[in-house]
């Protein structure tokens, strides 16, 4: 079983050596990579690990963050070239995490049947930044007891996919799902967290304002999303700081989250980067060890996971009130009854 | 905002300086035979420019039809965006910035926001202003599933202006309309203060004896027979949650500890006359924290229900195949000239 991680980067400097690093002792055999016009040393660090044969890498010049076009470039070639078994189509943000064993060995349990695995986003909270890594200040997580189904929210439940190869998928955007896949999705059983780092440090997410917002403004048809919009706004009225200030949990909150339970302490990731780390960055080959869970981690886990459904439940409802209203419009000339 | 008031003095001063300060730009009130100060409270306003002010002398109240009258007046007259339906014991809160933010947030394809209810118990009254004292609410985890209790979890909608809305009966939802409801998250709640004080109390259900007409549920039966029978007192001193049941409640995390209004309202108070100013709220942004623990709250209300989306899919199939069948009879019919 071979199994193939993507990455879609861009000025990802702070997060990326660590991603590939913990991938490839995750459990992954191999990395393809498209570096899209990164500024910060993202490239030079990807090359590092180029030069090492574990990464593939794809420098893409064009703007616009042409994001599931050039996803399922990455994923069709590692089922194409790479004799890929298994795809997980990761962002640089993101550290897919095996409940028990390795990513290889997770996946490998999957029936035969089924070739989409739905992996659990979880996400951490932007914590204040004292230069350090991330990975060591950000070791708060949401315990989602409950969907945040705000539509602007970055805190809505969702989950990402990883797929069985396949040489003529499309990975939708944002990795969501795949776009008219006969690969049969296997659902509410979640092998596989995704740790989620979106916010990181000022710097880092003034310039995820900046280029996610040239990408909506002069690329993209469609609009942003909420959360983009906002930071945006943000951005252009000058209200960065502010605005990233208002998004952090101070000490405070910490504590009220923790108390409340509506956070919880967790340094998995912490951790395992602290035995990858060498004198000048990450190490390539260190394999890490996956503890299974207990039985108690598995119903904590499960009520966790129940946010999903109950959030798929409201987007379903969201969908037929749209219908509804599809609907309404149809049935003015049509309908039989015409008091209707 | 729109805004029904039948013998409100005790708090809708407070209520419009509140919301004024909010976001609303101004307020559309019907004045339903008050007899108590709240015309002259109302007429203030109205001379100053903030409220249009329309008097209603009918015995029945028609909550519905005067909220929809209302909210057209409004769409059409006042070139509003957003309405409020609001009745004078309703204090809106904006999850963040102020209304108008969160409103303006709200992606164009909703047309209804709902807010989540947040219901005061009343609270022994010692002569003070009602904020001061009511500073407990009822939990939204808290079991009630009494359907005509006052306590159940329950929302308010707040719709886009549009000239041809239709309030249901308790200006609770909107009646056959093509605005969309965001479903699932609640962005705004609506802090509600029903029972005040005994004079207050018992003046409010002697008004709705006459305007509820034949329109009881069970909870005004009782209240009504009371009235009738002299045991209204005890009625009252019933639902009066004193510091005891204070305790008790606080302990068993049915009730919750809430000082948001009180607070707002102290520093809306003019030093010179005692009056409210208006220079406007900062509501704080909540953090994911916040958001966290409010979803806990919102979860409640059962809104991801599986059952229900079953139910509404039977009821679209039906529709689905009542226009196919209007199609095919129309085709039959062109066929048969």
């Amino acid at each position: 079983m071979k199994l193939v991680v993507t990455v879609l980067a861009r000025d990802e400097a702070d997060v990326i050596d660590a991603h590939v690093s913990f991938h490839l002792n995750a459990g992954a055999d191999f990395v393809v990579a498209t570096d899209n016009n990164s500024q910060d040393g993202t490239t030079e660090i990807l090359r590092r690990y180029e030069r090492e044969g574990v990464v593939r890498l794809i420098q893409e010049p064009a703007e616009g963050l042409r994001q599931g076009e050039w996803v399922t470039r990455m994923a069709r070639l590692a089922a194409a070239e790479l004799g890929a078994d298994w795809v997980i189509n990761a962002d640089a943000d993101e550290f897919w995490w095996p409940r028990g064993g390795s990513l290889k060995d997770v996946l490998s349990a999957v029936p035969k049947r089924y070739g989409v695995v739905e992996a659990f986003w979880r996400t951490f909270v932007p914590r204040p930044d004292d230069d350090r890594l991330f990975a060591e200040r950000m070791t708060a997580r949401l315990t989602q007891q409950a969907p945040i189904n705000d539509p602007s929210s970055f805190y809505r439940p969702v989950t990402k996919v990883a797929h069985r190869a396949d040489a003529a998928v499309v990975v939708g955007r944002g990795n969501h799902a795949l776009v008219d896949s006969a690969l049969l999705p296997l659902r509410t059983w979640h092998p596989v967290e995704v740790l989620h780092f979106p916010l990181r440090s000022y710097a880092q997410w003034r310039r995820k304002v900046e280029l996610q917002g040239v990408a909506f403004t002069e690329h993209i048809e469609r609009a942003g999303t909420g959360y983009h919009l906002r930071g945006y706004d943000a951005l252009q009225e000058g209200r960065m700081e502010e605005q990233h200030a208002s998004l952090v949990v101070d000490d405070a909150a910490l504590e009220r989250g923790l108390a409340g339970g509506t956070l919880a302490e967790d340094t998995r990731l912490r951790d395992a980067l602290r035995g990858l780390r060498t004198d000048d960055g990450f190490a390539s080959r260190r394999p890490l060890t996956f503890e299974a869970p207990t039985v108690a981690d598995d119903a904590t886990y499960a009520v966790e996971a129940a946010a999903l459904s109950e959030a798929d439940v409201v987007r379903v409802e969201r969908r037929i009130d749209a219908l509804e209203q599809r609907l309404r419009t149809l049935e003015r000339p049509f309908a039989r009854n015409p008091s209707r | 905002m729109t805004l029904r008031a039948r013998d409100e003095a005790d708090i809708v001063d407070a209520q419009i300086a509140f919301h004024l300060n909010a976001g609303v730009d101004v307020v559309v009130a019907i004045d339903h035979s008050s007899t108590d100060g709240t015309g002259e409270i109302l007429e203030s306003y109205a001379r100053q420019g903030y409220l249009h002010l329309i008097r209603e002398d009918a015995v029945e109240m028609h909550e519905g039809e005067w909220a929809t009258r209302m909210s057209r007046l409004a769409a059409t007259e006042l070139q509003a965006d957003w309405i409020i339906p609001s009745d004078a014991d309703e204090f809106w809160w904006p999850r963040g910035g102020s209304l108008k933010e969160v409103l303006a947030s709200i992606p164009e394809r909703y047309g209804i926001v709902r807010a989540l209810l947040r219901q005061f118990v009343p609270r022994p009254d010692d002569g003070t202003f009602f904020a001061e004292r009511m500073t407990a609410r009822v939990a939204t985890s808290a079991p009630i599933n009494d359907p005509t209790s006052l306590f159940r979890p329950n929302l308010k909608s707040i719709h886009r202006a549009d000239p041809g809305v239709t309030l249901s009966a308790g200006a609770h939802t909107l009646r056959d309309t093509s605005l969309v409801p965001m479903r699932g998250w609640y962005p705004i709640e609506f802090l509600h203060y029903p029972i005040r004080s005994y004079a207050q109390c018992e003046r409010k259900y002697r008004n709705l004896q006459s305007s509820l007409g034949t329109r009881r549920n069970s909870y005004y039966e009782d209240v009504h027979r009371a009235l009738e029978q002299g045991t209204f007192r005890e009625l009252y001193e019933s639902l009066v949650i004193d510091d005891e049941a204070l305790e008790r409640g606080l302990a068993d995390g049915s009730l919750v500890h809430d000082t948001r209004l009180r607070d707002v309202l102290r520093s809306l108070r003019s030093a010179q006359n005692g009056g409210y100013t208006l220079e406007g709220i900062g509501f704080p942004r909540p953090t994911v924290v916040d958001e966290a623990a409010y979803a806990v709250d919102v979860a409640a209300l059962g809104e991801a229900d599986v059952v229900r989306v079953q139910r509404r899919l039977d009821e679209l199939e039906q529709r689905v195949a009542a226009v196919e069948g209007g199609l095919l009879q129309r085709i039959a019919r062109r066929f048969s000239r």
